[in-house]
């Protein structure tokens, strides 16, 4: 029976990605996922790779401790999107923040090519973030600390400007995932108490109440207490089962959350479009 | 006896009913409400921006009351029109759309009006709501997708064999999209 209801979740998650693909497939000029998953993606290759790693960690570190994820984006071209719409778009493409949380942020950077041209950045935040990030301090993190450092042609800087004021402003409201994971093994205490209990009321009923009235039914009402007690333990062990173990943390990042050094994964956060950004 | 031969039946048309996509259209049915809901929430969103916006530009552009007043009976007609999530039908978000629409083009207006009062435009106050109109206008082209690819995906459901069956019977409707309209299709573009 539980082999079944693995089995069933398993489908229905491929169901969903299968429908999450069909969906993003309106947005295919969009950079899908990337694999490796990392949170600093400059597909430019303008952020030194010192900055590069330095920011990586960083920002690891700061989804271990907060469960915030801030994902940099560097792109040559926006295909055509308005900025704004190509950040949201990556942010929900690829789950950024955690799943029922929303706290992802996407800082798209679009590089100045020429003097014809201009540079863009936006800072897209996820469902959770926008009261942390209204769409004023967005475009306040770009304008003033991000803009002046591009201007001067410095990424690296302005990059890492903007990822500290972020941090900063987010730093203050969230929960690990190490504790997000134990307020649901906390839930799922509850309920697995709860089923004990229906259970053992249960069985105290049939056996103990008016099932056998008389001496020539004893066969079939211990028969049938019988099975009701190999029922219930068959529950506690399903139940026991699913809690009992942490795997159960409907976080990709799996069981336990001290990995240290790399990322675990996008969490699949929402994005509805807030956020703010500017242009050089 | 009967009784029991229908009870049977009923369980039996269960398994029946959700292999069919009955609970598949009632599952996508629902999410389109939803997400209905988020839309109304994002165009309110922006109506409630508007006073703000008014107040402001009025304190230092006098001789554009013809353009404040467009934007105050645009959003008065806006919001006046609200289309409940059971009700979608193509007339009806027409209305709604093109009362949402009068908005945005009263306010792409009153966007552009800034650029000749140098005050108004270094206003402090006047950015901030700029930034914010901006993100309103992103945020509702977010949920209009959205909502879309809802319907869309509904829409698919009931017009499918066999699925189409179940809906006729079941009275599901199809539900009307957001149209992309000529040259407003975009969020009013609002300069830095």
């Amino acid at each position: 029976m539980y082999a079944f209801m693995k089995n069933w979740k398993r489908t229905l998650l491929l169901m969903l990605l299968v429908f999450v693909g069909g969906v993003s497939s309106l947005y295919a000029d969009i950079p899908e996922k990337p694999q490796p998953q990392r949170l600093v993606n400059d597909y430019v290759g303008i952020i030194d790779a010192t900055t590069c790693e330095r920011l990586e960690s960083r920002l690891v570190a700061f989804d271990d401790t907060t469960s915030t994820q801030i994902a940099v984006v560097v792109v040559p071209d926006l295909e055509g999107y308005n900025i704004a719409e190509y950040a949201t778009t990556i942010g929900q493409k690829w789950g950024v923040g955690q799943e029922g949380y929303d706290n992802g942020v996407v800082i798209l950077i679009k590089p100045k090519r020429d003097e014809t041209d201009y540079g863009e950045a936006f800072i897209s935040t996820g469902y959770g973030l926008e009261g942390d990030l209204p769409d004023i301090i967005c475009a306040r993190i770009v304008n003033e600390e991000m803009a002046p450092f591009f201007a001067k042609e410095d990424y690296s800087g302005g990059i890492e400007a903007g990822v500290s004021a972020v941090m900063k402003a987010v730093q203050v409201e969230h929960k690990s995932a190490a504790e997000l994971e134990a307020e649901l093994d906390e839930e799922l205490a509850f309920v697995r108490y709860l089923f004990y209990a229906i259970i053992f009321c249960i069985a105290v009923l049939l056996l103990w109440t008016n099932w056998p009235r008389s001496r020539k039914k004893v066969t079939a009402s211990s028969l049938i207490g019988d099975f009701f007690i190999a029922l219930a333990n068959s529950l506690l062990t399903i139940l026991s089962g699913s809690g009992g173990g942490s795997n159960y943390g409907s976080f990709s990042k799996g069981s336990g959350s001290f990995r240290g050094g790399s990322f675990g994964g996008f969490g699949g956060g929402s994005f509805g479009g807030g956020g703010g950004g500017g242009r050089w | 006896m009967r009784y029991l031969r229908i009870i049977l039946l009923a369980l039996a048309a269960v398994p029946f009913l959700s292999s069919c996509g009955y609970n598949t259209m009632v599952e996508q049915s629902e999410a389109v409400d939803a997400q209905w809901a988020q839309v109304e929430n994002v165009y309110q969103r922006r109506a409630d921006l508007i006073p703000n916006l008014v107040a402001t530009v009025k304190g230092y552009a006098e001789h554009e009351q013809e353009t404040l007043t467009a934007v105050i009976e645009a959003r008065a007609k806006a919001t006046s029109l609200t289309l409940d999530a059971s009700n979608l039908t193509e007339e009806n978000m027409a209305q709604f759309q093109a009362a949402q629409e009068g908005l945005s083009q009263a306010l792409q207006r009153l966007m552009l009006v800034h650029e000749q009062y140098p005050d108004l435009k270094a206003n402090e106050q006047f950015r901030d709501l700029q930034v914010q109109l901006e993100g309103t206008e992103n945020r509702i082209s977010t949920e209009r997708n959205r909502f879309n690819e809802a319907a869309r995906a509904y829409n698919t459901t009931i017009k499918k064999f066999p699925t189409n069956f179940i809906a006729s019977w079941f009275n599901f409707e199809p539900k009307a999209y957001f149209k992309a309209e000529e040259g407003a299709q975009n969020a009013p573009k609002v300069e830095f």
